[in-house]
């Protein structure tokens, strides 16, 4: 068997990973495992930290994604950088916000299992709320849609969320 | 308002009277808020902590339906003044030992306040007696919807109310209830209970919130999650343990009676010599026996103490209002001293030099 990573080695690791009771086999070779941080003491170390498709995604994309906000500098408003707010555990300002939303996903699902508020809203932000809670709406259903292999109804769903993304 | 009501004052959360007021001390909802365009607290310069507190102050005279507030600034209070407003649950410990401009509004019966810079630049808070979570949050929404009128809040249509701290973010919600389990700590529940409430996402802390251990069996759960659910869910998540904790402290407490009749009412009237003979106490001694005593009180055991008494008791015995009361510092020694003779007054020996006793 060769190794689905480089498709070169024998395989060497057999892996299965289990996220929403959806079960996946990765078959890699020693160098790819080791590479991605898959020895047995890695796993025992590492494990906590790391999800199987944030070891399996190529090391560039993994670099990019955990890199991107603190190439960004400092907030032009309050002068916090990434590394300084994941210090300090608290932003200087609603900018920051934005500046590092790259990486606040994965913050907020570990913290509150969410990355999507669903509370009330200033009244400013009422008609903006409803278009993102529909959007929110329509990603889960394409996700269903996808893994009941409905591919006509998640490309329906696909072309409605296009056309309300690009109107915002 | 000078400081000096609440000598012989409590708030009206603390007054015993709400549902289920025999196991829920209070229920509080508090949510943090932060303008739009002005940078979070602990980035501020002191000109823009300044600018914030203003601005606040503006809206709190303006808001809508509003009983008159008590407004003081912390950064002129001492020491002791400060520790006062900690005591009754008016101000946190970050925003009485902090720095810079810092601002706390209260209504007479300090059952709706306003810290202003703290963590984030808006903290609102309504406590009330007993089980009332559902009430507090119907007398927040309209408060909240009145400044915000005033005072355009940092918001996100993704992550909603922005706040300085990550695990505020979302609602800015926090809603929690205090609770006295004396039965469940005597027989060894707490931490089955405690187990049950983690799993559903809510935090069990000690009487002043994050950070504190329990004492005197008195226990505060709160939700832990404010991004992703509603208010309302927030509610109906603890509203969905609580009547069961309620329910499981009464059958306990009623299983005490029936087993261990004389042991538990011992130790309730030793619990109550102590206090009203003791000559010098510390507050986590005080704090261990009142606790007792309240639950000889909800039992029926104490016919002559008044659940009033207990909550002075314990308000009043705490060092802030100690030495408040007494109105001058005092070192520790001096402190277990004059506790005694407070305790003392309260329960009606008139051995308690100093303190009226009414």
């Amino acid at each position: 068997m060769i190794c689905e990573k480089c498709q070169k080695n024998e395989v060497s690791v057999h892996l299965t990973d289990i996220v929403n009771n959806t079960k996946r086999e990765y078959h890699l070779c020693r160098d790819c495992a080791q590479s991605h941080g898959v020895s047995i003491q890695a796993q025992l170390q590492n494990f906590k930290n790391l999800t199987v498709p944030e070891f399996y995604a190529s090391p560039q994309e993994k670099s990019e994604t955990a890199n991107s906000p603190e190439g960004l500098g400092d907030c032009p408003d309050c002068g916090m950088s990434y590394s300084n707010f994941r210090k300090e555990g608290k932003f200087g300002c609603s900018r920051d916000y934005d500046l590092f939303s790259g990486s606040l996903d994965d913050l907020f699902e570990k913290i509150h299992a969410a990355d999507q508020h669903k509370g009330r809203s200033p009244a400013r932000f009422h008609e903006q709320m409803v278009q993102s809670l529909e959007v929110e709406r329509l990603r889960e259903s394409l996700t269903h849609a996808v893994s009941d292999e409905d591919f006509e109804q998640a490309a329906a769903i696909r072309d409605q969320l296009r056309i309300l993304e690009s109107g915002s | 308002m000078s400081l000096d009501n609440f000598k012989t004052n409590i708030g009206e959360w603390l007054q015993g009277t709400g549902p289920d007021a025999d196991l829920v001390i209070s229920s509080r909802v508090r949510l943090a808020r932060n303008l739009a365009n002005s940078p979070f607290t602990s980035v501020s310069t002191e000109d823009q902590s300044k600018a914030v507190s203003e601005r606040i102050e503006t809206a709190l005279q303006r808001l809508d339906g509003g009983l008159p507030l008590h407004v003081m600034e912390l950064d002129k209070k001492d020491v002791v003044e400060r520790q006062v407003l900690v005591e009754r649950h008016l101000v946190s410990h970050d925003l009485a030992t902090g720095s810079g401009s810092r601002l706390v509004a209260f209504d007479e019966a300090e059952s709706f306040s306003v810290m202003g810079n703290e963590e984030d630049h808006l903290r609102l808070q309504v406590m009330k007696s007993g089980y009332q979570l559902e009430e507090a949050w119907s007398q927040m929404c309209p408060l909240e919807r009145s400044l915000e009128e005033e005072l355009q809040f940092a918001f996100h249509s993704k992550y909603g109310y922005l706040t300085a701290c990550p695990t505020n973010v979302g609602t800015g919600l926090r809603a929690s209830v205090m609770l006295h389990l004396p039965a469940m700590v005597i027989t060894g529940q707490i931490e089955e209970m405690t187990r049950a409430a983690t799993k559903i996402h809510l935090a069990v802390r000690g009487l002043f919130g994050e950070g504190t251990e329990a004492q005197g069996d008195f226990f505060q759960i709160s939700n832990q999650r404010t991004l992703g659910l509603s208010e309302e869910q927030v509610l109906e998540n603890i509203a969905s343990v609580l009547p069961n904790i309620i329910v499981y402290e009464r059958k306990l407490r009623d299983e005490l009676l029936e087993r261990r009749r004389e042991r538990i009412e011992d130790r309730i009237g030793r619990a109550f010599g102590i206090l009203s003979h003791a000559r010098v106490i510390t507050s986590k001694e005080a704090l261990e026996h009142l606790s007792l005593v309240r639950l000889g009180v909800a039992m029926g055991f104490l016919d002559d103490v008044s659940m009033n008494q207990i909550n002075r008791m314990f308000l009043h015995s705490q060092p802030g209002h100690l030495q408040s009361l007494v109105g001058e510092p005092l070192n520790t020694e001096d402190r277990d001293r004059k506790r005694a003779d407070l305790l003392r007054s309260i329960l009606g020996d008139t051995s308690g030099e100093g303190f009226s006793s009414s």
